[in-house]
C-alpha cells in the first residue's frame, strides 16, 4: 500500500507541471479567479505550425539532428579507441570527455563566443551547430566508452578470420550491431542540442532563433499559450527518448529470459 | 609432392605483447604440419600457445621466423583469409544473425549466393548435427549447440589450416569429448589440417596424431600422443604432462642407483643425463603399492582420493635416502626433485588407511630418468 502512495505521489510530482502546461496551452486567458483559464481553445496550438515558432521548430529540429549525427559519429569513433586504452591515456580521454559535460553550458558559451566571433561563425546556424556538439560529443563519447568497454571484440576478429575484408566486417557486422547504440546516442546528441538555451543563446547572438531561445522569448513577452504550446512540443523528443529506453529494458528482459 | 599447410621456422615471440616486455616468450620455434595431420599443442597457462595461433592466424607486431601457410609466406591477414580459420575458446557466434546466416557467413564473403551457398550452408550443418536449429537464434542456443555452429562455421571457410584455442574449455566432460570426437571427424573426413593448443593433455592426445610440448619457451618434444605420454623426453614435459611422482637418483655408466641401492633392471635415461644426480621420475601408473618392508621404498600413505577412473595415493616421505642425491628444495633453473610426495595409483577397495606405512614397488620398465638441468636459456 505504502508502495502505491510513493508511486501516485511520484506520478503527481512529475506530471503536474506538464498538466498545468497543457492547460495553459489551452485557455485562451487566465484571469483571477477562474481556475483553469478563460475561453479555452486551440489557437495557439494553431498557430505553432506558421510564424516565429514553426520556424524555430525547423530550426530546432535541424540543428538537433546535426548535433546527433555528428555527435554520435565523433563519439563513436572516440568512445572506441578510450574504450580500447589502458592505463593514463583512458583517465586522460575519459576526463577530456568529461569536462564539457560538467562545464557549466554558459561557460562554455562565454568561451567559445569569442572565438567563433573571431572565426565569423558568431551568430550563424553553423557555429550554433559546432558550439552544441561540445558538450553532446562529451556525452556520446561516455556512452560509447561503456558501450566497447563490453564490446566484444572477438566477434570482429571471428568475422576477419573467416575471411571478411575490414570494409566487410564493419558492413555486416560492427554496423548491424550497433545500430541500436547509434541510434541511442544520436538522440543523446539530439536532446542536448534541443534543450540548449545558453550555448544558443551566446553564439547565436538572437539570430539563430531555435525553439528554446523562441518559447524563453514568448514567457518574457507574456504569451504563455503559446509558450505553454512550445514548451510542450520541446517535451516530444524526451518522451520518444523514454519510449525507446522502456522498449529496450524490455527487450533485455526477453533475452534474460 | 605438395608443400605443408604450416611450416614454422626459428619463430619468436615476445612475452606479453601487451606489456611491451621483451623477454621472449616462445623461442626458435620449428614445426611442419603435412596436408590432413592433427597436432596438439600442450603447454602450461601462459606458455604462449594462444599467442602462437594468433601469430599463425594474424600478423602480430614483434614476432620474428618464417611462418608459412600452404607454401606462401603471408604478410597480412588478408592474404592469410580464406586459408586459416581460428576456432577460439569461445563460440563467437555474430548475435544478429541466425545460425544458417552465421555459417553462410564465410561464404557470403567471398562472393559465394544462391545454390552453391545453400549447399555449403546445408552440408555444414549436416555434418555436426545442427541441421534442424539453422533458423534459431544464436542465443537461443545451448553451449554445445553454439560451439557446434562455430565448427560448422569454420569448416564452411574449407580452410586449409584449422586452429583450434583451447577450443571447448569449461564445457562439461561429456559434451567436451562428444565435440572433440565430432571435430576428429569432421576434420578427418574433409582432411582438414588440425592445430589444436590446449593445457588439457588428455584432449590433446584425443584430438591428435602428434603432440607438442612447450616448456621453457622451447618445443620441448614432439612424438605421437601414445610415445610422449610413455616417454616424456625430459623432466619439464614429465611435469607438463602430469607425472606426479620424482625421487633422487644418481645415474652412472649402466647403473641408477635409489638410496645407495642400484635399480635393477636399470630404468630407462633420458638424452643428455650426465653422470652423477638424477631424477627418477614416473606416471601414477609407474609403481603399485605392496606391503611395508617389500618394494624400493617405504611410504606414508598421506590421503586418498577417488576419480571415476580409480583412486589415487597420496604418499609422503622416503627411505632409504641417498646422500649423493640431488636436494629435494623448491625449484628454480635447476628441477630439484619435488619435495618427498607423489602420487600412485591404487584400486579404490585396496586403497591402504591413511597415515599407514606401505612398500613402494616401481614398475622400473614405466620410469624414466631425466637431468635436473633446464636447458641453458
Amino acid at each position: 500500500m505504502r508502495r502505491r502512495v510513493l508511486l501516485v505521489g511520484l506520478a503527481i510530482w512529475s506530471l503536474t507541471p506538464l498538466a498545468l502546461l497543457a492547460v495553459v496551452s489551452v485557455a485562451g486567458g487566465w484571469r483571477f479567479p477562474t481556475l483553469l483559464g478563460d475561453d479555452p481553445g486551440l489557437a495557439a496550438w494553431r498557430s505553432l505550425g506558421g510564424g516565429a515558432l514553426g520556424h524555430a521548430t525547423s530550426t530546432s529540429l535541424a540543428l538537433g539532428i546535426g548535433t546527433g549525427v555528428g555527435a554520435a559519429a565523433v563519439g563513436l569513433l572516440a568512445g572506441r579507441a578510450l574504450a580500447r586504452e589502458r592505463g593514463g591515456p583512458r583517465t586522460l580521454g575519459l576526463i577530456f570527455a568529461f569536462l564539457p559535460v560538467a562545464t557549466p553550458p554558459l561557460l562554455l558559451g562565454i568561451g567559445l563566443q569569442f572565438t567563433f566571433l573571431r572565426l565569423g561563425l558568431g551568430g550563424t546556424a553553423a557555429g550554433v551547430w559546432l558550439a552544441h556538439l561540445v558538450p553532446a560529443i562529451g556525452y556520446t563519447t561516455l556512452y560509447f566508452v561503456a558501450v566497447f568497454t563490453s564490446w566484444d571484440f572477438g566477434i570482429e576478429r571471428a568475422a576477419r578470420q573467416l575471411g571478411a575484408t575490414r570494409r566487410q566486417t564493419l558492413v555486416r557486422v560492427i554496423a548491424p550491431l550497433l545500430r541500436r547504440p547509434l541510434a541511442e546516442a544520436a538522440l543523446l546528441g539530439f536532446l542536448v542540442s534541443w534543450a540548449q538555451v545558453p550555448l544558443t543563446l551566446l553564439v547565436g547572438q538572437g539570430r539563430v532563433r531555435s525553439l528554446t531561445i523562441e518559447v524563453l522569448s514568448l514567457v518574457q513577452a507574456g504569451q504563455d499559450g503559446l509558450a505553454a504550446a512550445g514548451a510542450l512540443v520541446l517535451l516530444l523528443p524526451p518522451l520518444l527518448l523514454i519510449a525507446l529506453a522502456t522498449w529496450g529494458v524490455r527487450e533485455a528482459e526477453v533475452v534474460v529470459a | 609432392m605438395s608443400a605443408p599447410v604450416l611450416e614454422l621456422r626459428g619463430v619468436t615471440i615476445p612475452f606479453g605483447e601487451a606489456t611491451g616486455a621483451s623477454a621472449p616468450g616462445l623461442r626458435d620455434l620449428d614445426l611442419v604440419l603435412e596436408e590432413g595431420e592433427r597436432f596438439a599443442l600442450v603447454g602450461a597457462s601462459g606458455a604462449g600457445k594462444s599467442s602462437l595461433l594468433a601469430a599463425i592466424a594474424e600478423p602480430r607486431p614483434g614476432v620474428t621466423g618464417s611462418i608459412r601457410i600452404a607454401g606462401r609466406e603471408f604478410g597480412g591477414t588478408v592474404e592469410r583469409r580464406h586459408t586459416v580459420v581460428l576456432l577460439d575458446q569461445r563460440p563467437l557466434l555474430f548475435p544478429h544473425l541466425d545460425v544458417r546466416r552465421n555459417v553462410a557467413f564465410p561464404l557470403e564473403v567471398r562472393g559465394i549466393r544462391g545454390e552453391e551457398l545453400d549447399r555449403g550452408v546445408e552440408r555444414a550443418l549436416d555434418v555436426v548435427r545442427m541441421a534442424d536449429f539453422a533458423d534459431r537464434r544464436p542465443d537461443s542456443l545451448s553451449g554445445g549447440q553454439a560451439h557446434r555452429v562455430a565448427l560448422a562455421r569454420a569448416i564452411a571457410a574449407s580452410p586449409a589450416l584449422l586452429l583450434l584455442d583451447e577450443p571447448f574449455t569449461g564445457l562439461d566432460p561429456e559434451l567436451r569429448r562428444s565435440l572433440q570426437e565430432t571435430v576428429r571427424e569432421v576434420t578427418a573426413h574433409r582432411e582438414i589440417t588440425t592445430l589444436t593448443v590446449t593445457h588439457d593433455v588428455e584432449e590433446a592426445g584425443r584430438m591428435a596424431d602428434r603432440v607438442g610440448a612447450l616448456h621453457d619457451g622451447r618445443l620441448a618434444r614432439v612424438a605421437p600422443p601414445a610415445v610422449l605420454f610413455e616417454d616424456p623426453g625430459s623432466l619439464g614435459v614429465a611435469r607438463l604432462i602430469g607425472w606426479p611422482n620424482e625421487l633422487p637418483v644418481v645415474s652412472s655408466p649402466g647403473e641408477v642407483t635409489l638410496g645407495g641401492r642400484a635399480l635393477d633392471p636399470p630404468p630407462r635415461r633420458g638424452a643428455g643425463v650426465a653422470d652423477g644426480p638424477a631424477v627418477l621420475t614416473f606416471s601414477r601408473h609407474g609403481a603399485e603399492i605392496v606391503s611395508e618392508g617389500e618394494g624400493h621404498l617405504t611410504i606414508e600413505v598421506e590421503r586418498v582420493t577417488h576419480a571415476p577412473h580409480g583412486a589415487t595415493l597420496h604418499w609422503t616421505g622416503i627411505t632409504p635416502r641417498d646422500p649423493a642425491a640431488p636436494p629435494t628444495t623448491s625449484r628454480s633453473r635447476t628441477l630439484a626433485p619435488r619435495p618427498e610426495r607423489g602420487e600412485v595409483a591404487v584400486e579404490s577397495r585396496n586403497a591402504p588407511q591413511v597415515g599407514t606405512r606401505v612398500g613402494l614397488r616401481l614398475r622400473l620398465e614405466r620410469c624414466r630418468v631425466y637431468s635436473p638441468e633446464t636447458p641453458e636459456r
